[in-house]
């Protein structure tokens, strides 16, 4: 088992190093003028308080990024650099890529651990009832909702949303994490608290939403494949309740594959939700990084790209590993 | 599942050998014996009941018509179909019999109170150049001398302008009319600190004796003469300032001649819309305060001044012009307006006057247009006028008084975010576009950057998929790493960054969507590599492989010609599945206004475009239906791959 986990995490450093590659080739490939725009809107930002000159920013955002050593050279400026935890400062938060990460993660991350705690609770029960009236009203309508979940863009559900719950019954905030009336200097941490639990809940809604059908649909197929195995035949035969035969000998098997699936998606919950965040104006990593890409901000760009491209291979040796570790027949190697 | 196409072999690769007519001979004998027994077994069978296991009564389906049938059995998959079908159809034979275009811009009338015509009395004079080759010039002297000639008490006065050197005397010949008389004479002027004589024209060696004359006439002896040379001139004061100018008129030169005639009086000819010439003007300005005659092109005119307005008339007595205070001019600055609402409006704007009101409001005909948006016209090709409530209203600004008059006017305008009618089921948008032709074209462009992407998809995939499943060994772990590359790449981000270089390039959006469409399919093949890669692994090593390496086929024949067709069912399934995902993404990136851009239409960005908050309440109308459109598509696409899936692997099924 240590072995298979080393085996993987060494292939995933590799994988990361070309996939870091090829992004910086891509960041690395921008025409230079947009380097020259940032550099000349930087001089003109810090000149009142006497900062630096046009050349002397472009002559620092190059060797920030690497662009004055060429492509391979500048990568590997770039990957010392990052390895060191030196991602840069960002050119539009006026902060360190890190510092600014860590600012806003925490927000990201309750608003995808409330979102991934509800798809659980709603997705899974429905899925099993689902599967347990098979070609029931219940499971056409189940279905029917996983599905139009799974088809809907996220910008409709939202806009939809904020139009029902923010502009017609004016419940919740349209955007943003505060309220206009909230003071942060005379508020108490918990009217803090509530101020923006309340702006979280429409977010929360869409993500919930359209990730709900997904783990409906996974849960059902697999449910019906248990329910369909001997065993729950054998159970049957010897007299068990129908709950206890659902409850505890279907279950606990369809719950294989879905702890597989539900694993793999856990370190997503620091990758962010890039079009919601930025659609709620939720200060959040997915909104930062989403104004830092079209503003053209190199180093915080390179900077979630790597979390990104961390994240998703790490999501796959988690599941990688929770297959081998909740199903005991299969083997690793 | 894929057993369909095991005997998928090329029997004209195969080469039996056969060994001539004997062969033949012998196939046909057995042929006809076969015939005659099945002949005799029918006969036999007639009058008996079919057996339950007799051959004939299991109809037999090719594999393909057996999928075709579960396929058709399949509700949702069929409920998926026909949105399908009603979609392309909607999209792309809609454009065909809509009427509309989907950058044709619309237009309605509406009624708009605008400004019909101005009245005002002209604040600025206005300048006839007699005898003299002054210019119109920017720098309004003649109007400064009048107003020093006013503050003056009405005394001629004289002054120089700098920049010709030309001297002026003032006059009034009557109510808002004065002539400037160009003053003659040789000009000398004294520095009024420094006594320095500069002598201009004149003579430099005569300049004690001017100096000499010019303290005379600075010690009050007026009119004072010199001789110089044998002329006699007189001397006077013409201009006062730093330095006194002073003019030596020499005997027997006219003093002056007019030179400017200044006039706020305003022509009125009763042909609407022609303008008296300027020598017509000077003649009948002169005459005014004359002998009320003048001839101009050999026709006689006199002037009428026993009326309210002064009126000129022609020899027959027919009056062709009027002389009035008031200037009255279209919006757009033109005089083309006729007497008669001329001489309504002054009366009105009189009595305005009297009773010192600041709005008023009287009935006359004008011109309108009717709901079609065109004017009615007579048989004559003239415009019908319609009788309107117009109204005054007194403006004054920087202390000039304009009475503007307004009407309602049936105006075209761009119907922008028009409700839905009849002509527009769906409404118009913010660029007053047809929203239902938008959403066609549009359409039309989300289900083909749709196909392109997934078609591109899949023909990387199954190039990269089937290379590695086939030849496995280092050619499989470089491509299957390669694929791992590519799937950890994130396509949302890297589109994001790409759109915002093109928005910053200034990309032409045509440019931009093949773009767009070749990078969605770089980095979303790896999926379809996979699943190639994986079916192939297990196909390979089956006896229909092995019979087609046997028979000598080459590689490449072998992949794309036996292997990859097994693999067509799964690649359809992941085709059209992939088909929803790919119209998802283009549509958010088309929300974020990073995709595809105007005047393109797509889903996405007709949604972006009422996104803020107040359209987002007004116009639900454009954007639901879009949005709608946009899950219909992806729902029917999704039911469909569902319906295809199941068909063609029964076992899979629930």
């Amino acid at each position: 088992m240590a072995k298979f986990i080393v085996k993987r995490l060494l292939l995933a450093v590799v994988i990361l190093f070309f996939v870091m590659f090829i992004i910086y080739t891509l960041t690395y490939l921008i025409p230079s003028n947009y380097v020259e725009t940032t550099a000349r809107e930087l001089a003109a930002a810090t000149a009142k308080q006497g900062g630096k000159t046009y050349q002397q920013w472009l002559e620092q955002l190059n060797k920030e990024t690497g662009r004055d050593k060429g492509l391979v050279k500048g990568y590997f400026t770039w990957l010392w650099n990052a390895l060191q935890g030196k991602f840069g400062e960002s050119w539009r938060w006026n902060l360190s890529c890190t510092e600014k990460f860590s600012k806003v993660i925490w927000n990201s991350f309750a608003l995808g651990l409330i979102a991934f705690i509800f798809e659980i609770i709603i997705a899974i029960p429905l899925g099993v009832v689902a599967a347990k009236k098979q070609y029931s009203v219940t499971d056409y309508t189940v279905t029917c909702v996983a599905l139009i979940g799974i088809s809907l863009p996220t910008f409709f559900v939202a806009t939809v949303l904020k139009l029902v719950f923010a502009i017609k019954l004016g419940w919740f905030d349209i955007g943003g994490m505060h309220s206009r009336d909230f003071i942060s200097t005379t508020a108490t941490s918990w009217e803090a608290f509530w101020d923006v639990a309340k702006h979280f809940v429409l977010p929360a809604m869409t993500l919930i939403f359209i990730s709900i059908g997904g783990l409906m649909r996974y849960t059902r197929t697999n449910m019906l494949e248990v329910l369909n195995a001997d065993y729950i035949r054998t159970a049957r035969a010897k007299g068990l309740s129908e709950r206890k035969v659902i409850g505890y000998h279907a279950f606990r098997n369809t719950l294989i594959p879905i702890v597989t699936l539900l694993g793999g998606t856990l370190p997503g919950l620091f990758s962010g939700a890039l079009i919601t965040e930025t659609l709620f104006s939720i200060d959040g990593i997915g909104y930062v990084s989403y104004y830092s890409m079209t503003t053209g901000d190199i180093p915080f760009t390179m900077f979630y790209l790597t979390l990104m491209s961390i994240l998703t291979l790490l999501g796959n040796i988690i599941a990688d590993i929770l297959y081998a570790v909740v199903d005991p027949r299969v083997r690793v190697n | 599942m894929a057993d369909n196409n095991h005997d998928n072999l090329n029997y004209e690769d195969v080469n039996i050998d056969t060994t001539g007519e004997n062969v033949n001979l012998l196939y046909e004998k057995l042929k006809l014996k076969e015939e005659t027994e099945n002949a005799a077994k029918a006969a036999e069978e007639g009058d008996q009941p079919m057996r339950l296991d007799d051959a004939s009564r299991v109809k037999v389906l090719s594999p393909s018509r057996l999928v075709a049938k579960r396929f058709f059995r399949n509700k949702l998959a069929m409920v998926g179909l026909i949105i399908l079908i009603i979609l392309f159809t909607l999209c792309f034979l809609g454009p065909l019999f809509y009427p509309y275009k989907q950058t044709q811009k619309f237009t309605g009338i509406n009624d708009i109170e605008r400004e019909y015509a101005v009245c005002g009395e002209p604040t600025s004079f206005v300048r006839y150049f007699l005898n003299t080759d002054e210019k119109d010039d920017v720098r309004n002297y003649v109007d400064s001398y009048i107003k020093d000639f006013e503050d003056n008490g009405g005394a001629a006065i004289q002054r120089k302008n700098a920049a010709t050197g030309d001297i002026f005397e003032v006059r009034k010949l009557g109510e808002d009319v004065y002539v400037l008389y160009l003053v003659g004479g040789k000009l000398c002027s004294v520095d009024r600190f420094t006594n320095e004589v500069t002598t201009g024209e004149l003579p430099a060696e005569h300049k004690s004796q001017i100096i000499a004359a010019i303290t005379n006439a600075q010690r009050g002896d007026s009119k004072l003469e010199l001789t110089l040379d044998g002329h006699t001139y007189s001397i006077e004061l013409v201009s006062k300032g730093t330095a006194n100018v002073y003019s030596l008129f020499p005997e027997g030169d006219p003093r002056i001649v007019p030179g400017i005639l200044a006039s706020k009086l305003v022509f009125d000819s009763h042909n609407a819309g022609e303008t008296l010439n300027e020598e017509f003007q000077v003649a009948a300005l002169t005459a005014l305060y004359d002998t009320k005659e003048f001839t101009i092109d050999g026709k006689k005119y006199t002037i009428d001044t026993s009326g309210e307005e002064d009126l000129i008339k022609d020899e027959a007595g027919t009056v062709t012009a009027g002389i009035s205070q008031y200037a009255i001019r279209s919006r757009e600055g033109k005089d083309s307006f006729d007497i008669e609402f001329k001489s309504t409006l002054v009366a009105e704007v009189e009595t305005m006057i009297d009773k010192n009101e600041r709005d008023a409001s009287f009935e006359y005909s004008v011109p309108q247009l009717n709901n079609e948006g065109q004017y009615d016209r007579d048989e004559a090709g003239n415009i019908v006028l319609v009788p309107e409530t117009l109204n005054i209203e007194r403006k004054e600004v920087a202390g000039e008084v304009r009475y503007h008059v307004s009407y309602n006017q049936r105006t075209e305008v761009w119907s922008l975010f028009e409700r839905p009618s009849w002509k527009h089921l769906l409404g118009t948008d913010g660029d007053s576009y047809d929203v239902i032709a938008r959403i066609m074209y549009g359409g039309r462009i989300s289900l083909l950057v749709g196909f392109v992407v997934v078609f591109l998809e899949t023909i990387l995939g199954v190039l990269m998929g089937g290379l590695a499943g086939f030849f496995g060994g280092w050619v499989d772990t470089l491509i299957m790493r390669l694929v791992d590359i590519f799937y950890c790449i994130p396509t949302m981000p890297i589109m994001i960054i790409l759109a915002s270089v093109f928005d910053q390039q200034q990309v032409k959006p045509y440019i931009r969507l093949l773009w767009m469409m070749v990078v969605l399919g770089i980095l979303g093949w790896s999926g379809i590599a996979r699943l190639v890669r994986g079916q192939i692994l297990s196909l390979r090593e089956q006896e229909f492989m092995t019979a087609a390496e046997a028979t000598g086929l080459k590689t490449g024949r072998r992949i794309f010609k036996h292997l990859v067709p097994n693999v067509m069912p799964q690649l359809i399934v992941s085709m059209t599945m992939g088909l929803g995902g790919v119209i998802l993404l283009e549509s958010t990136l088309s929300y974020l206004g990073l995709g595809v851009k105007h005047p393109y239409a797509t889903w996405g960005n007709m949604i972006n475009s009422v996104s803020d908050i107040e359209s987002m309440k007004s116009y639900t109308y454009i954007w639901i239906p879009v949005g709608v459109l946009i899950c219909l598509a992806v729902i029917a696409f999704n039911f469909v791959g569902d319906g295809l899936r199941d068909a063609f692997d029964p076992k899979m099924k629930r």
